[in-house]
């Protein structure tokens, strides 16, 4: 587990019975999520964030060298799901930030609305197809960071575009990949090199490509920034 | 003199804004409201927010507009009004200013206002739109052939154990009474002592077999059981019976709400079967947006995705095996039938998807094809010889 590298202000490592774990800063004192563990040290409550659940959380417990996330950030979340990762940005954003959650599913987005968008008030729904940003509408202003989790085989595609539209320039795309989605033949470094490939030529730098081992088998995150 | 101006369609409201993107006036929907009529401007109904945006512009003297969102265009044009949509710089800037808009509108005091506001709007738009999408007929079919197939694993189980149970008492009755709900009936009675010639009534037993019943009865190899076990093994039965039950009205369900969803996917793969496509696929639109091949496969995907990664031999078919034409056939034909099947069910779906009629004709085509196959391929093809090999087996036995 990387103690080095710098996280933002309201992420950070705890101890717990000889063992480094993730948390964040709990932006609805006593409320949890998903049945999260809550942890007060210096008189601020964290939730913590387990890297085997989130994948976010999995890249910075792997020593993802940048994290473009902070205090007041603005962030686009493609495929908010039952918003356990939306809830930890949710709180690392805090109050001044805002996160539009996406997601197309009813059966999921109705527990999203109901743990994560009702409570947290820097969370908007919404409901919708990812591949249609266009629709979207309640989106207030380009965003800071787009942050892509769809398992879909034209992932990258739909996360361009979602970028092009609303990312602001000098913004950052956190993509994570799951190779089996995309071409469940090929090896998945071979998919994940010609992901970040598509990124370059959609306008992207890309930052770096980490792979999610131990914590996600065939999964990889890709920060890049929008040139 | 031509006055432009812009009509910006919110969330809150209708603003009309003169070329500087300052806001001249503007029309707030009702409080508590806002989702309703917002929505109903998209659908190019007029509400009450509206008028004086009407008569201010033409006070104004405005000839045309340029509009936010087309579908309130049809209203303006009906008020004389020249409409034009906007250009994309203009409605990307609308989208930056949006909080000032509205502040200046004076809609909203604060910028923390008018957010808290729009996020509101959010959760009812999203709670809407989870409504619609939770309300689609495909679901209900889905669930059903779901608890279908769910309750028939249930109802073996629970068969199977009453058969264990109460053949400790009673062994020689699973030899005699074949069906399941017979069989739980006469369970049900209780101890063999309790058991007379009319249990036997109503199950359709010849007299003879009923003779037979009757002197295995007495004779019987089961051990003795008490009253309380026997209570025990009459809840068993009497659920043996209440899911058994269940599954032939769901099984009804199942067929009724098939044949109005998807009438033709129905006549072609059969009413049951169908809903299993549908439920494996997602949803009837998903199933109609499916290649043939792949309805082919639906439901073999362990062999399918073994083959794609090792170049083994991929599977004929899936849920289509349980077709009767499929499973009935001969080996060789069945690759056939199956590919033929799946693909006049691609068809059938998409005509109950995007039609929503019945199509004469689908099923006759598949019987047409069906026969060919049947006749072309009666004798089974040559093998090539192959030399034997025995297929090598690791430490545990396993190939």
């Amino acid at each position: 587990m990387e103690e080095g590298k710098s996280l933002p202000s309201r992420v950070r490592w705890i101890t717990i019975e000889n063992q480094q774990k993730l948390a964040t800063e709990n932006l609805v004192r006593g409320d949890r999520v998903y049945g999260e563990k809550l942890v007060s040290i210096d008189g601020a409550e964290y939730r913590l964030w387990d890297p085997f659940r989130s994948k976010l959380a999995a890249a910075i417990a792997k020593g993802l060298d940048f994290l473009p996330l902070g205090e007041g950030s603005s962030v686009l979340y493609l495929g908010a799901s039952t918003g356990t990762t939306v809830s930890h940005v949710s709180d690392i954003i805090g109050d001044k930030g805002v996160i539009y959650g996406v997601e197309f599913s009813a059966r999921v987005a109705r527990e999203f609305i109901e743990n994560v968008a009702q409570k947290r008030k820097n969370v908007i729904s919404i409901v919708g197809d990812a591949r249609k940003p266009e629709a979207y509408e309640l989106i207030l202003s380009k965003v800071d960071v787009a942050y892509a989790d769809i398992a879909q085989p034209d992932q990258t595609q739909i996360a361009i575009g979602n970028c092009h539209m609303y990312l602001k320039k000098g913004g950052y795309l956190i993509l994570i990949i799951k190779s089996r989605s995309i071409d469940v033949t090929k090896e998945p470094r071979e998919v994940f090199l010609e992901e970040a490939g598509k990124l370059q030529d959609g306008g992207f730098t890309v930052n770096q490509v980490l792979k999610l081992e131990p914590f996600d088998k065939d999964h990889a995150i890709i920060v890049a920034q929008l040139r | 003199m031509k006055l432009d101006a812009i009509i910006y369609l919110t969330e809150a409201g209708v603003v009309l804004l003169d070329e500087t993107l300052t806001p001249i006036t503007s029309g707030r929907f009702g409080s508590g409201r806002e989702f309703t009529e917002y929505t109903q401007c998209k659908h190019g109904k007029s509400t009450s927010a509206l008028s004086p945006i009407v008569e201010h512009a033409k006070r104004m003297g405005i000839t045309t507009v340029s509009v936010s969102n087309s579908s309130i265009a049809e209203l303006f044009t009906s008020n004389g009004f020249d409409v034009k949509s906007l250009e994309p710089q203009v409605a990307s800037r609308l989208m930056e200013n949006k909080f000032q808009i509205l502040i200046k509108a004076g809609m909203f005091g604060s910028e923390n206002e008018v957010f808290e506001f729009l996020r509101n709007f959010a959760l009812e738009s999203s709670k809407q739109r989870i409504r619609e999408l939770s309300g689609q007929p495909d679901l209900q079919v889905m669930e059903g052939v779901q608890a279908l197939d769910e309750i028939d694993k249930a109802l073996n189980l629970a068969a199977a154990r009453l058969k264990e149970w109460y053949g400790l008492h009673f062994p020689e009755l699973s030899g005699l009474v074949e069906d399941t709900i017979g069989y739980a009936r006469i369970a049900s009675v209780g101890t063999r002592d309790k058991i007379a010639e009319e249990a036997f009534s109503g199950l359709n037993l010849s007299n003879r077999k009923i003779e037979a019943m009757m002197i295995a009865v007495k004779g019987s190899k089961g051990g003795s059981m008490s009253d309380a076990d026997a209570t025990m093994v009459t809840l068993m039965a009497s659920t043996v019976i209440s899911l058994s039950s269940s599954k032939d009205r769901l099984q009804k369900y199942v067929e009724s709400s098939m044949k109005k969803l998807a009438p033709n996917t129905s006549a072609v793969a059969g009413e049951t079967i169908g809903a299993r496509l549908i439920a494996k696929a997602g949803g009837l639109e998903r199933l109609a947006k499916l290649p043939s091949s792949t309805i082919q496969v639906l439901g073999a995907e362990k062999a399918l995705f073994r083959a794609l990664k090792t170049g083994a031999k991929p599977p004929k078919h899936g849920i289509l095996f349980q077709h009767e034409e499929v499973h009935g056939s001969p080996k060789w034909q069945r690759g056939k039938i199956a590919r033929s099947l799946a693909g006049k069910i691609a068809i059938a779906a998409r005509v109950d998807m995007f039609r929503g009629e019945k199509q004469e004709g689908l099923e006759s085509k598949f019987a047409k094809r069906l026969q060919e196959i049947k006749e072309k391929y009666k004798e089974p093809p040559e093998e090539p010889q192959r030399k034997f090999v025995p297929r090598k087996r690791d430490m545990r036995g396993r190939r």
